[in-house]
């Protein structure tokens, strides 16, 4: 039996991983990191839109298949350096504390995933300049019981609970000035769940999105956009988040209200940043050393978008997940199930 | 009961697109670096120190071109556009690299030429008679601190003695030594800077905004012809002879 090499510990690669086990293929899940769950662990992302149920009731099942599965074997801190050979025979160098070791693999899945953007390109949002601009990821640990702030939203220049919150969309997606013309696809939800989770914990709280077009394209999702302005009272504004400075150690944010056609002036306690997707580093070097396709934006390159989206430009080499562009949790496991079936019948032939 | 009447708050859509107006500005090679389709999403409005103040709005400007209707175009030349500063914050905030600056200065060239734009301009005419007849507008004397109340009481009394601050900064340069213009430039200097003007055209087309400004630029040259002619022979048979 032909062993696969899984590259990327997060929410596709285990799926690829645990569902690869389960047909009786042997699986090498190669973690740059210490732990598994990628980006849902790295950043104790608490609840999941549309339903608001615990990310842990999701991805721990998921890890728990995986650490479970005798047919798996996780190296975790781990790094592929080089690969050689072709399919259905590749020699990948996997390097960690331990030192290099060379093993054969039969077909590569790389799950390597999506970074957050970094919004201090962004510098007329004075992310990093000014304290209380925070990014969604960063909303996601505070609201998680187990965060740095145990659960509670605070302001991290003074600690207090913020009164009045703004929310930017589309920060470095669909900005062409950062070179990022696509849209995230998450930031939508994720910023509704967020308010709508604020307005829960804290009732007398004012929320306010300033958003372009509020994309509510997922199972459940404009459902839970209308519970927000219905059962919330959370305000959104059509005018995208232009400019932030700080005025008094107040933030004030100015935005165009495009339905009334006015620019506006906003001082308030927090902005929280919907910052987009990036292809993650991990992609990156993976795209290098494997030798696989681009996108413009560094995500990597189907064969065929349509036909074959989970084939990479190299035979045997497959991939998954939102290395491929932005995507949610719930289609990252549909895509590591997916590639699961595609690798399996590649090694059948 | 005709259509109007019946739904007067309505308002009826006819598409004129491709009038004339439209055409000239779409034959101008900035416009397709300037404007990529448009998210509306107000950026632009946001950044912009015109919008913040006048009835101006670099998001009607995109979305007027994209529109093309020839009635509003005309207006704009006529009007709003004269309230961009250009600052060019549009453009290097927009999140689809637009340039509503870019599409102003091109409408504002066309509006000249077309002579739309005499009476938004009205304001400046005395500007453009000072810098035709003197090379410069700007001048000490016009900061008042009277006008500037916020530049503070330092200000009254470097005011008071600002002639003779000029004369110890620019010793040796009489042309500076002057608090009615920004500098005195000889009127040598400035016939032929006329000259430059009459003949490449561009006294002409300050004339479809102020004409009254040509005739007094032409009298001043008329006043000095003679003299300024014959220093202009004398410097080119001084050119001639260092040839030899």
């Amino acid at each position: 039996m032909k062993t696969v090499l899984v590259i990327g510990g997060g929410v596709t690669g285990l799926k690829a991983a645990s569902e690869l086990a389960e047909m009786g293929y042997n699986v090498s899940l190669v973690e740059k990191e210490d732990y598994l769950g990628g980006q849902v662990t790295k950043h104790k992302y608490y609840k999941l839109a549309p339903d608001l149920r615990l990310a842990g009731d999701v991805i721990y099942p998921v890890i728990k298949a995986v650490e479970s599965n005798s047919n798996i074997k996780v190296l975790k801190h781990s790094q592929i350096t080089a690969v050689s050979g072709a399919a259905p025979e590749f020699k990948a160098k996997i390097k960690n504390s331990k030192g290099e070791s060379e093993e054969t693999f039969g077909a590569i899945v790389v799950a390597t995933g999506f970074d957050h953007f970094d919004p201090t390109v962004k510098q007329e949002y004075g992310y990093g300049r000014f304290k209380d601009v925070v990014t969604n990821a960063e909303v996601e640990e505070m609201l998680n019981p187990n965060g740095p702030t145990k659960g509670e939203l605070k302001r991290p220049s003074d600690g207090k609970t913020p009164k009045k919150i703004a929310i930017f969309q589309c920060v470095g997606s669909r900005d062409r000035q950062v070179g990022n013309p696509y849209c995230c696809r998450v930031g939508c939800v994720v910023s509704t769940k967020q308010a709508i989770e604020i307005k829960e914990k804290y009732p007398d709280s004012e929320v306010y999105v300033y958003y372009m077009d509020m994309r509510m394209f997922g199972r459940g999702w404009e459902e839970l956009y209308g519970k927000a302005m219905e059962d919330y009272e959370i305000i959104f504004t059509r005018g995208r988040g232009a400019e932030v400075t700080l005025k008094n150690q107040q933030l004030s944010l100015r935005a165009e209200e495009t339905i009334m056609d006015r620019p506006i002036q906003h001082s308030v306690d927090m902005i929280i940043l919907a910052a987009g997707m990036a292809a993650g580093e991990g992609t990156i070097d993976a795209a290098k050393v494997l030798g696989i396709k681009q996108n413009d934006y560094g995500f990597l390159a189907p064969k065929d978008d349509f036909l074959s989206p989970n084939e990479s430009s190299k035979p045997g080499i497959f991939i998954a997940g939102a290395d491929k562009g932005p995507m949610d949790i719930e289609n990252c496991i549909v895509e590591g199930a997916a590639v699961a079936a595609k690798v399996a019948g590649s090694l059948k032939n | 009961m005709s259509e109007e009447n019946k739904n007067p708050v309505t308002e009826k859509i006819e598409s004129t697109k491709g009038g004339h107006f439209y055409k000239e500005i779409m034959k101008d090679f900035r416009i397709k670096e300037s404007l990529h389709g448009c998210l509306n999403c107000g950026t632009c409005v946001a950044n912009c120190p015109a919008a913040a103040f006048y009835d101006y709005s670099p998001r009607e400007v995109c979305q007027m071109i994209i529109e093309g209707d020839e009635e509003t175009i005309e207006e704009y030349m006529k009007s709003k556009i004269w309230n961009c500063a250009q600052c060019y914050s549009c453009k290097y905030r927009c999140p689809k690299e637009n340039s509503a600056a870019d599409i102003v200065m091109a409408m504002r060239e066309i509006a000249v030429r077309e002579g739309l734009a005499a009476e938004a301009l009205a304001g400046y005419t005395r500007i453009a008679k000072l810098v035709l007849t003197r090379g410069n507008q700007l001048a000490p004397d016009m900061l008042s601190p009277d006008a500037f109340p916020d530049w503070g009481p330092r200000m009254i009394e470097l005011s008071s003695k600002k002639m003779e601050m000029r004369e110890e900064l620019f010793e040796g340069f009489p042309g500076m030594n002057v608090v009615d213009r920004a500098w005195a430039a000889e009127d040598y200097t400035i016939y032929e800077m006329q000259k430059i003007w009459e003949e490449s055209g561009a006294l002409e087309k300050v004339g479809t905004v102020f004409p009254f400004l040509v005739d007094i630029v032409q009298d001043d040259m008329e006043e000095k012809a003679e003299e300024m002619e014959a220093k202009i022979q004398e410097k080119k048979e001084k050119l001639e002879a260092s040839k030899k």
